[in-house]
């Protein structure tokens, strides 16, 4: 017994040593194993640790920067009405063409008075014995040829080139009959769709319009040509001929001329034009001295003019306005959006010991609580980026373009259509294909100075002067009265920003953004086109039209072109601003700017 | 004289600036022979140190004119810098004493162990542990004032920023160094130099007129067809900007290209790229100096034990003798002590349930790595005092004996061949 239990340690002892190498080798192993593995986890878990941080921040920026971009995008759409009513109203395409309207109306008034003479004179005529009645059938046969005199003009105008099968000719009087649907039908000036209001004036449904192609244009402008055959810039040889015309045409022509020609408002027009009904001949006729018929002519030419040169111009305007806009908004929204991304990383930022009371006296370490609280203090101190107010100062910056830069804008997109367009007669054949050559024209008159170098559009964008920075902070809504205007903070930003609207790369953006909404112009455009007359019907059934083939009038392109402006600026859902989107550089642009700060000088950068 | 000094250095600057990836690679192979000298011949072992300390210490010259260039390079064009290098030269940029001490703590550290080999040569074994001794307290002595000039922020090593980025980033933006004074700042404003951006040959710009063409004949006289510019700079405030033709990957559309929209071909990727390359860090937005924390308590005790380290080995073995236990094992207790109140202090909050970036003085990457680069330094306990003698050593000779008759790998025993003796001679090889 005991010696067995002396013999245990012993035999252990002995176990242990004869087997010491064993041992040791299991030990090194499991023992390697063990800190191999702890290494391992504990490798993995900083590994894990690492990725998730960073995963976290860059969410943190691909975020922001997304939400940024579509922030500009709502912006864009929140200022575009203001710019869109001030358009409608400087440039009202649609008061000219209701004017026109109302004088093609008169036109038809004036064949409806001419009818229901007719109809009176008939029925006087039946009534009446049967000398009489050859007698009075001669003297309307003569008033009937004097109507289709008056439509002469139509058909040299719109008919010899496109269809002889006039249909227009042909409707005015038929018209006649179903009068009332046409004066409603005129929108007032203020509506933002030209287009129904051109079709509907002069067409009797939009609907007819499409249906047949080949009167798109006719039933369109046929007020125009019903009274105003040559839209010649010459008004020279216009008048001439007018005066021509008006001396062929019979008195009773004449004098609901004369009425036309005694109102310049439209409106006071229409009245005056049903009170004419009533109002006796002689009357009428005294209203009219020789040199009054040329008036309505030339305001006709002119209307005509007009509204060429102010279709394109709001339209090519519009689309000049939103690009600029657009990179406006995102130069400024990428600067704003770089501070708070910039600040947002530094408030996640441990508090720093400073040589604040309340941090000093205890070791905050120790202090979860007082450690939040420290960080708040410093927050407060040490605000990085924008302040509030600046940053309203800044976006009210805006305005400017909006109230008073656009119309540098317009101005010299109007200069550039009036180069371009205005030479052009409002009959001259336009090719699809060539559209773009002619809009790329223009274009290149905007963006060119005369001497070949680009246009700055700075001034436009940014009030250039401090008075006129006062102007616009003041408009804005901002108060001045404590301090200056513009703060150096603000003006750091305002310098920036110029800085960047004015680098190569944004005018790189620019001509892009460009490029794409005026693409989707031209795309829009081709409604406003139809196939050649000459291939027309052949290629009427044939799936392989060439588009580039067809061809309007200038005349039948201006609804289309003044109506698309309503779309750049209105549209809903707007497909120019959903556009832009495709524009790659553009993002990139703002990725640019909305990271620019400087790594080595986070804080000072931005 | 003097002006002659200074015009041969600024030409001296020029060529290092102008030929940087030679001079580079030149460097990396002489330093690489230094590995293979040591043995080859009589006091070989003096002339390949004193070739690694001159090129050491040319190598500090060298990427101070490259990183006095490089910070002058329009922002988009800088390397990132990382945060050791952040933090260093804050400091060495905004106190010269800093710099100074720095400077000199470094050039020591490159210079240390020729000093031994040379006064061990001259004057005698004696002499040299002397000179061992007064180097180390030299050192400790520095890294104290460092301490005190950062108040009281723990030590990096090396306390200078070290060369980070490919010189070859000179060579690209060669046009933008060449042809400067180098000694002056590098001003891009007083060159007058417009950046002709791709855009600008886009949009079919003259450019500037006068200023472009003499931006262009810059180019051609070095020999490049077109200098696309990789950044803008605003008149009014002077930043500089990448552009966009910049941010686009190699092999992606060319700009303005229609057909290069977003989406099926990845055109939102460049974006995503570009912006992920931009993501700041909490690191990043730290200021400089918040990138080490100051010491406090035990964390300041740990660091004194840590520099007065070395010294007091030093001083033990010239008392108890080298390849005695007694130093050996003080060293390695002070520096495991050291290390492991280091560690507590800093990760004592983070490993916490609260942990993270957060709360106050988590450490910082550049602590962090500090930490691990002291942890790396047991290893050295292999090679010093008794374990040297007793263990590794025969291990070595072992592997060595193993190694020689084979081919390829033959050159290893000879390394352990040469080098064994060295580690026996000299302090500072170990240290």
């Amino acid at each position: 017994m005991l010696s067995s239990l002396a013999s245990l340690p012993s035999g252990l002892a002995s176990f242990v040593s004869n087997r010491r190498k064993t041992f040791t080798w299991v030990a090194g192993t499991v023992g390697g194993a063990y800190l191999l593995g702890q290494w391992g986890l504990r490798r993995m878990g900083d590994m894990a640790e690492k990725a998730r941080v960073e995963g976290a921040d860059r969410d943190n920026l691909a975020r922001r920067f997304n939400l940024n971009q579509d922030d500009c995008q709502f912006t864009v759409l929140a200022l575009l009405p203001t710019l869109s009513g001030q358009l409608m109203d400087e440039m009202d395409v649609e008061a000219c063409s209701k004017e026109l309207a109302t004088l093609a109306q008169k036109a038809k008034k004036r064949e409806r008075e001419q009818r229901e003479e007719e109809e009176r004179l008939r029925l006087e005529q039946q009534r009446a014995e049967e000398e009489e009645q050859r007698r009075n059938e001669e003297e309307s046969n003569t008033v009937q040829d004097d109507s289709t005199s008056q439509q002469n003009p139509t058909d040299a105008s719109t008919a010899d080139e496109s269809t002889p099968q006039d249909a227009v000719s042909a409707s005015p009087p038929a018209d006649s009959a179903s009068d009332p649907p046409e004066v409603p039908i005129i929108p007032p000036a203020s509506s933002q769709d030209p287009p129904t209001s051109y079709a509907q004036a002069a067409a009797p449904s939009p609907s007819l319009l499409s249906a047949s192609k080949l009167s798109a244009e006719a039933p369109a402008f046929s007020p125009s040509f019903a009274v105003n055959p040559a839209p010649e810039p010459e008004v020279e040889v216009e008048k001439a001929r007018v005066v021509e015309e008006i001396t062929s045409e019979s008195t009773v022509l004449s004098r609901s001329w004369a009425e036309v020609v005694a109102k310049g408002d439209g409106k006071a027009e229409e009245v005056e034009s049903e009170s004419t009904v009533a109002v006796p001949e002689p009357v009428v006729e005294e209203q009219r001295p020789p040199a009054e018929p040329e008036k309505p002519e030339r305001t006709r030419a002119e209307l005509w003019e007009e509204i060429k040169i102010l279709s394109f111009t709001r339209t090519l305007t519009s689309l000049y306005l939103l690009t600029l806009l657009t990179l406006q908004t995102h130069v400024q929204l990428s600067l704003l959006g770089r501070a708070s991304y910039v600040s947002s990383v530094l408030s996640s930022l441990p508090p720093t010991p400073s040589p604040d009371p309340l941090t000093k006296e205890m070791n905050y370490g120790e202090d979860l609580e007082l450690a939040l609280y420290g960080e708040k203090v410093k927050l407060k101190e040490g605000q990085v980026g924008v302040s509030k107010e600046t940053e309203r100062r800044y976006l009210t910056c805006s305005w400017w373009l909006l109230h008073k830069g656009w119309k540098e804008v317009s101005e010299k997109v109007k200069r550039a259509v009036e180069e371009v367009v205005g030479p052009m007669g409002l009959k001259s054949p336009v090719v699809y294909g060539e559209l773009s050559t002619l809009l790329g024209q223009i274009r290149h008159k905007v963006d060119y100075n005369a001497d070949g170098s680009l246009y700055d559009f700075s001034s436009a964008l940014f009030p250039p002067t401090p008075a006129d920075e006062h102007e616009t902070l003041l408009s804005g809504g901002i108060s001045l009265t404590s301090g200056p205007a513009v703060t150096p903070e603000l003006r750091r930003l305002l310098n920036e920003t110029v800085d960047t609207l004015e680098s190569g790369d944004c005018t790189l953006v620019r001509k892009l953004c460009l490029d794409r909404l005026f693409s989707l112009l031209v795309g829009q455009l081709e409604t406003a086109f139809v196939a050649p007359p000459g291939s027309g019907s052949e290629v009427m059934g044939s799936r392989f039209e060439d588009v580039s083939e067809r061809t309007t009038r200038l005349a039948g392109l201006l609804p289309t072109v003044a109506r698309l402006s309503g779309g750049v600026l209105n549209g809903v859902p707007n497909e120019y601003l959903v556009a832009l989107e495709d524009v790659r550089e553009l993002t990139e642009f703002s990725a640019i700017i909305y990271s620019s700060f400087d790594r080595d000088n986070v804080r000072g950068s931005c | 004289m003097v002006s002659s000094l200074g015009s041969a250095l600024a030409s001296y600057e020029n060529l290092i600036l102008s030929s940087s990836t030679r001079v580079s690679s030149i460097e990396s192979s002489l330093r690489s022979l230094t590995w293979f000298l040591p043995g080859r011949f009589q006091d070989s072992e003096v002339a390949s140190e004193a070739l690694y300390t001159l090129l050491n210490i040319l190598g500090i010259y060298h990427d101070s004119i490259v990183l006095r260039t490089v910070s002058v390079l329009p922002a988009p064009l800088r390397p990132p810098s990382s945060s050791h290098a952040r933090y260093t030269r804050h400091y060495t940029t905004s106190s010269p004493t800093y710099a100074a001490l720095a400077r000199s703590l470094t050039i020591l550290g490159y210079t240390e162990l020729l000093l031994e080999m040379g006064i061990k040569k001259r004057l005698g074994k004696d002499k040299a542990e002397k000179a061992v001794i007064a180097i180390e307290g030299l050192k400790a002595i520095l890294r104290l004032a460092i301490m005190k000039t950062t108040e009281g922020r723990t030590s990096v090593q090396p306390p200078i920023a070290e060369r980070e980025f490919d010189p070859s980033v000179l060579d690209l933006h060669k046009p933008h160094i060449v042809g400067q004074p180098p000694n002056a700042k590098v001003s891009f404003a007083r060159t007058g130099e417009t950046p002709r951006s791709a855009a600008d040959v886009l949009l079919g710009r003259e450019g500037e007129g006068e200023r472009d063409r003499v931006a262009g004949a810059a180019a051609e006289e070095l020999g490049q067809e077109e200098v696309q510019q990789e950044y803008w700079k605003g008149s009014r405030t002077g930043y500089a900007r990448p552009t966009i033709a910049s941010i686009r990957g190699a092999g992606e559309a060319p700009l303005g290209d229609p057909t290069a929209m977003m989406g099926a071909n990845g055109g939102k990727d460049s974006v995503k790229e570009f912006l992920l390359t931009r993501v700041l860090t909490v690191e990043d937005v730290k200021r400089p100096q918040d990138l080490v924390n100051k010491a406090k308590g035990l964390k300041k005790l740990a660091e004194v034990i840590w520099i007065l380290r070395p010294l007091l080995y030093v001083l033990a073995m010239r008392k108890w003798g080298r390849r005695h236990t007694l130093p050996y094992l003080l060293s390695l207790a002070l520096e495991y002590l050291a290390f492991s109140l280091r560690r507590s202090s800093t990760q004592r909050l983070s490993l916490g349930k609260a942990s993270g970036p957060m709360l106050p003085n988590s450490p910082s990457e550049v602590e962090k790595a500090e930490t691990k680069k002291r942890a790396r330094a047991f290893w050295w306990y292999l090679v010093r005092g008794p374990v040297w003698e007793s263990w590794t050593k025969p291990q070595l000779e072992r592997i060595a004996g193993r190694f020689e008759d084979k081919p390829l790998i033959g050159f290893v025993s000879t390394l352990i061949h040469d080098y064994t003796p060295l580690v026996d001679d000299y302090y500072f090889y170990t240290s």
